[in-house]
């Protein structure tokens, strides 16, 4: 072993790999990895459509990550209107229902961290009833609370302050958000419009994200908190209306479901998702983030109706409260 | 919960592609030693993104009888780095005439008795002159302590292919190095 002992000592001291290098290749392996998987699961779908549609069966969507990275969005801006006035449309036909019932779901990497059924009362004096689910706990938890008012302690969680980092943690911040009456968000059209482009920086080169990169990722947040309301939500379709550089796939999936998807251009790491009839789906923003271990790719799925409450959950909640805001279970 | 092998990790990324990441977070910086002490580590850093690009291309074909993926990842970066053959030809054949000094080390006392330049030389220029193949092989050996066995899984060809090669190479090796040296310093 004499020679091999000598030549393990040969060139022993090259320097270690770069950090930035590696995390520049560990960044292209992401991207080509969230690709093909999509490409895959669109073939499932066309397959489960000529079988009889199976496919739009998933009301509630768990663990599934998916997500677009493909060079050429296709679709046009024109398209992304149509799909928004769509959106509008179903938001602003909520505000005809008693309730609006949503259930929604957040995932990590395919992990359900989080699940909620809300139901939230037209009535501005009723009560809020919200049912959740933290997988590994004992059961759901259901609360009861009075109806959020003006100066209830809301704005101090900032759904925003997590945008520079280009990864989406669903932190205890984020899953609590309510942004009904977030004071920071504008009531105005063209105000939202600028609110909702204001510049953001993404990933660790801080690379600036494009005017409906921004939109996209700020307006995602909005609508995949349980308890956006749905005259926030008409608002927010608007606004993005009016947002140029926002683009449509009409032939998207989301977990298996056929989806329309807006997107803001092929180096775009968030979408949302609408089913065909405008209703939102969720949305998806996937961290490309290159820190070994902290790839996050989190799904916030939504689904809406217009159920009311089940009335033993209003009669014997497990608690009740005066805020809106999401207690810490 | 015990870690997930990387077979584990290599079969769970077929249907959620993101946890191929895993991979490179274990392996790339190994790999990227590896081929840094071939062709440099600038060039090194192109042959280890390629590599995983290659492997997660190829991940559905893996074998998972191998619980560890490291022989298949760096077979992937020896056939990479055939594109990288003369650079890497290049590289031995500068140090072997500028004779840079190997890693003393690695053996303690003995570097004051021998000149490790004149060696690092006469090795450097073995490997330029040693086919790529009896090279691939000689370096997964000596660098990586692959067994017979897992040099032959990486590189996809008969554990004897592997121990003629390995003779071959070695022989030329200890030619070059002679006989009295290796008894002198008694490694």
């Amino acid at each position: 072993m004499n020679d091999i002992t000598l030549l393990k000592t040969l060139n022993a001291d090259v320097p270690e790999a770069d950090d930035v290098a590696l995390r520049r290749a560990r960044r292209r392996l992401i991207e080509k990895a969230v690709g093909p998987a999509v490409a895959r699961r669109r073939r499932y779908r066309r397959m489960a459509v000529r079988l009889g549609g199976v496919a739009a069966a998933a009301a509630v969507i768990v663990g599934i990550g998916a997500a677009r990275f493909d060079s050429n969005p296709v679709g046009s801006p024109a398209a992304a209107t149509e799909v928004l006035q769509r959106a509008t449309a179903v938001a602003s036909a909520a505000e005809k229902h008693a309730y609006v019932h949503t259930t929604h779901v957040v995932t990590l990497d395919g992990t359900v961290l989080w699940t909620a059924e809300t139901w939230i009362p037209r009535d501005e004096k009723a009560p809020w009833v919200q049912s959740s689910t933290v997988p590994g706990e004992d059961g759901p938890v259901t609360w009861v609370f009075d109806a959020p008012q003006p100066g209830d302690d809301l704005a101090s969680v900032d759904p925003m302050s997590q945008d520079g980092d280009g990864v989406t943690r669903p932190s205890e911040a984020t899953i609590r958000l309510i942004s009904p009456i977030n004071d920071d968000i504008p009531r105005g059209e063209a105000e939202l419009s600028a609110w909702l482009t204001r510049p953001m920086t993404l990933g660790h080169d801080r690379k600036p994200a494009s005017t409906g990169e921004a939109a996209i990722r700020r307006a995602g947040r909005i609508l995949a908190a349980t308890l956006t309301p749905p005259e926030l939500r008409t608002r927010v379709f608007k606004a993005l209306s009016t947002i140029k550089g926002v683009t449509v796939d009409e032939d998207a999936d989301f977990a298996g479901r056929p989806a329309v998807s807006l997107t803001s251009g092929h180096d775009d790491r968030s979408q949302l998702f609408f089913a065909e009839d405008g209703t939102f789906l969720g949305s998806i923003t996937i961290g490309a983030d290159d820190d070994p271990g902290s790839t996050a790719e989190q799904q916030s799925a939504l689904t809406y109706d217009f159920a009311a409450p089940p009335a033993h959950l209003l009669a014997s909640p497990t608690h009740r409260g005066t805020s809106a805001v999401v207690p810490n279970n | 919960m015990p870690e997930s092998s990387d077979a584990e990790i290599i079969a769970d990324s077929v249907e959620q592609p993101h946890v191929f990441t895993a991979l490179f977070d274990r392996h790339a910086r190994g790999i990227h030693r590896f081929i840094a002490r071939r062709i440099g580590a600038v060039d090194a850093h192109d042959v280890v993104s390629q590599t995983f690009l290659v492997a997660f291309e190829n991940r559905e074909r893996y074998d998972a009888a191998f619980p560890s993926a490291r022989p298949w990842l760096f077979g992937i970066a020896s056939n990479v780095m055939r594109h990288h053959c003369r650079s890497e030809v290049r590289a031995w054949r500068a140090m072997a005439a500028s004779g840079i000094e190997v890693e003393p080390s690695f053996v303690d006392e003995v570097v004051d008795r021998v000149d490790f330049r004149a060696h690092g030389a006469a090795m450097a220029a073995v490997l330029a002159d040693l086919h790529e193949r009896d090279r691939d092989v000689l370096l997964l050996f000596a660098w990586e302590d692959f067994s017979y066995a897992e040099i032959a899984a990486a590189l996809a060809i008969p554990v004897g292919t592997v121990r003629s090669r390995l003779h071959r190479a070695r022989s030329q090796l200890q030619a070059a190095l002679g006989t009295h040296v290796l008894e002198e310093i008694n490694l």
